[in-house]
């Protein structure tokens, strides 16, 4: 008989080989568009279905996070629920505090697509903080 | 909320990993019930009474200043 705990894992393994390349891309592709900005390579129309490639794999990294989610037992979940909470109010703080800096203090413009990997940052330090704390596998 | 998890495991001479298994989560699950960390959901409050064939309320009880 297969144990939760064994279960637990073989799940977080099944999202890290489904998140891991899926975040290498959405790097790549962001890191690339914006080197590739205003050059030859990218401009006008293509711009907008290259811009949707790093959008599509965003997407595809939530739905393997809420299957994740749905697929460990209740308590690991409500630590990664305490994460996200975490990596969500890093965002907020950082995009509020960052427009009013922006708009009063005329620091450089923080290209919005970064909220992202700050989310991801600030969530997965949060969890394993948790995690370390609760006695979970980080 | 207070709990008598350790307690009717103990009675049982069950492992916090046995108890994992017979429930279905992990042991860190486990873990974190007994400690008071963390409050389990009804469905699995419910599971927790019938492996130790007993009523919810003879296992967790709440804290005295949650009463209304």
């Amino acid at each position: 008989m297969t144990s939760e705990i064994d279960h637990n894992r073989v799940a977080e393994v099944r999202y890290l080989r489904r998140v891991i390349p899926a975040v290498i891309g959405f790097l790549a592709c962001s890191f690339g568009l914006e080197l590739a900005q205003g050059t030859t390579l990218v401009n006008g129309i293509p711009t907008y279905g290259l811009a949707l490639i790093p959008v599509g794999l965003l997407l595809f990294v939530f739905w393997a996070f809420q299957r994740f989610l749905s697929e460990v037992d209740e308590f690991i979940r409500s630590v990664h629920r305490q994460g996200v909470w975490f990596g969500l109010a890093i965002i907020l703080i950082v995009s509020t505090s960052w427009g009013f800096f922006e708009r009063y203090a005329d620091v450089t413009a923080l290209p919005i697509f970064w909220l992202t990997p700050i989310f991801w940052i600030s969530y997965g330090l949060a969890t394993g903080l948790l995690s370390k704390r609760a006695g979970l596998p980080i | 909320m207070r709990n008598r998890l350790k307690e009717l495991r103990a009675d049982k001479g069950w492992s916090q990993a046995r108890l994992a298994q017979e429930l279905g989560v992990s042991r860190q699950s486990v873990n974190a019930i007994e400690t008071g960390k963390y409050d389990p959901s009804l469905p699995l409050a419910f599971q927790i009474a019938a492996v130790f064939e007993t009523c919810i309320e003879c296992i967790f009880q709440p804290e005295p200043s949650q009463h209304p």
